[in-house]
């Protein structure tokens, strides 16, 4: 009933032509991820393009933000991997269409969202980097998915492992299956409360038309798990979902670990964090985090350094 | 929602202590928007001398199982839900709407899900049409808005709001 209200609001309150965007918006032509202007300091194949020997079999893990963030999700996750000097490296890499203009985002799809994991892949995999693992957070999640889903590591390096931190396959919102209904009228729809360090990094305006890629990457790897998406061999997964995350519902936690097929029981691994996080992994800019979030957080970089250092 | 099935059942229970009617039966195909596809059986009464003909009350049974879930890994999902339903006029073809209420059922198929709720209410409102052949057959086709769903943190997720559905009815008189 609540969505329906809200549909009926948002028609009557939110069809606008343009949003509001200030200049302490990431929205807007002044604030754009510090990644566009620095790449080598957030990409390994720009920081390490040649790799010795050594170097190649040192673990890097290409980690992925979510829907309307940018490189700042996995800021923390890379300091503390650099803090406890487990010889991993961290590759952030910014999703095609984000952090930068609203209407650089409102004209981007999902697959421009992809191409840029595939395109950091595809170039440590050139520069001979052979233990590459991935992590995913929120629509991060289904991007990554997507790739196994289209076989596309069937004739190149197979990934060591993929991390999952609440990844969205079905939105705790559901009206946003409607987007295709109301979308047009809409517009865009606008963030709820956000703090002023999460309005440098996230897109506080959502364009209907990204909401509608978002609605299909979540649709086409549903889709896809209900068939079952075969790992490599040599693959491993971990799905971390929240129990109480108000953006990505938990049934998508069973609908991965269902729909994902490795070569052992054993390297398919779910955690159900008792938390009320989007995203546990990212507690930097947030108005309330507890001491209890920052243990939940340590535990899980803990064990995703622990998988990365395993042996192949 | 306790109200709307006890509702339900009581109006189930007087309309067959009514002596004449019609009573039918069939399957029932449901599409959500954006999520499963649930199909199943319905059956449906109508008595004769209530509001000439044009109020029923019914049963269905609903499941992914026959649907989406068949032979993939869409989640198990049985919906029970009773109807009552109101036809604009008593002509072969004629717009009708529906209050439906019941409750859904979902088997995760592992004991690591145990936190997820596996069960949810449901209640909803359908606006579509009736059409009755000359012969035995009535197709009853709605679109519906799920009043209840998941908020991400309770309930199952998999209920989604807007659904549409088709029912093929063979009837029986009484």
């Amino acid at each position: 009933m609540k969505y329906l209200l809200l549909i009926i609001v948002l028609f009557i309150f939110g069809c606008a032509g343009e949003p509001n965007i200030t200049d302490a918006d990431l929205d807007g032509n002044v604030l754009f991820d510090p990644s566009i202007y620095s790449p080598e300091q957030y990409l390994i194949s720009k920081s390490k393009p040649s790799p010795n020997e050594q170097e190649k079999q040192q673990p890097v893990i290409i980690v992925a933000h979510g829907y309307t963030a940018t490189t700042f999700e996995w800021n923390e996750f890379k300091r503390y991997v650099d803090s406890t000097n487990a010889g991993i490296l961290v590759s952030q890499v910014l999703l095609g269409g984000h952090g930068r203009t609203y209407q650089e985002f409102k004209n981007s799809s999902w697959k421009n969202w992809q191409e840029s994991i595939i395109q950091e892949y595809q170039q440590l995999v050139k520069a001979g980097y052979r233990n590459i693992s991935f992590a995913g957070s929120s629509t991060g999640g289904p991007l990554i998915v997507n790739l196994f889903a289209q076989s596309f590591f069937a004739n190149t390096i197979k990934p060591k492992h993929v991390f999952l931190i609440d990844p969205i396959i079905v939105p705790a919102n559901k009206s946003l299956s409607m987007i295709g209904i109301f979308g047009p009228m809409l517009g865009y729809i606008e963030s709820g409360e956000m703090t002023n360090e999460e309005r440098k990094h996230w897109y506080k305006f959502r364009p209907q038309e990204t909401l509608q890629e978002l609605l299909d990457i979540c649709t086409i790897t549903r889709k896809d798990l209900e068939s079952g998406i075969r790992f490599p061999d040599s693959t491993s997964v971990s799905i971390y979902k929240s129990l109480y995350d108000d953006v990505v519902d938990r049934v998508s936690a069973v609908l991965l670990f269902n729909g994902i097929e490795t070569k052992t029981p054993d390297m398919k691994k779910v955690s159900l964090p008792k938390s009320g996080i989007h995203v546990i992994t990212r507690l930097e800019g947030r108005a309330n985090v507890t001491e209890q979030d920052r243990v939940v957080q340590k535990n899980v970089f803990d064990e995703m350094i622990q998988d990365l250092k395993s042996k192949p | 929602m306790k109200l709307f099935s006890i509702f339900h059942l009581l109006c189930f229970s007087f309309s067959f202590t009514l002596l004449a009617g019609e009573l039918s039966t069939g399957v029932r195909i449901q599409q959500s928007i954006a999520m499963y596809n649930e199909n199943g059986i319905t059956l449906q009464y109508s008595p004769s001398n209530f509001l000439n003909n044009q109020l029923a009350f019914g049963v269905s049974y609903v499941s992914s199982r026959l649907g989406s879930a068949f032979n993939s890994n869409a989640i198990l999902q049985d919906n029970i839900q009773l109807h009552s339903t109101y036809l604009f006029s008593s002509s072969s073809l004629s717009p009708s709407i529906s209050l439906n209420a019941g409750y859904c059922f979902a088997d995760y198929e592992s004991q690591i899900f145990e936190e997820i709720d596996a069960s949810m209410p449901l209640l909803s409102i359908e606006a579509g049409a009736r059409y009755a052949f000359d012969f035995p057959l009535t197709m009853q086709a709605g679109l519906g808005y799920n009043l209840i769903t998941s908020d991400g943190s309770s309930g199952v997720g998999t209920v989604y709001p807007l659904f549409v559905q088709c029912s093929f009815l063979w009837r029986f008189g009484l």
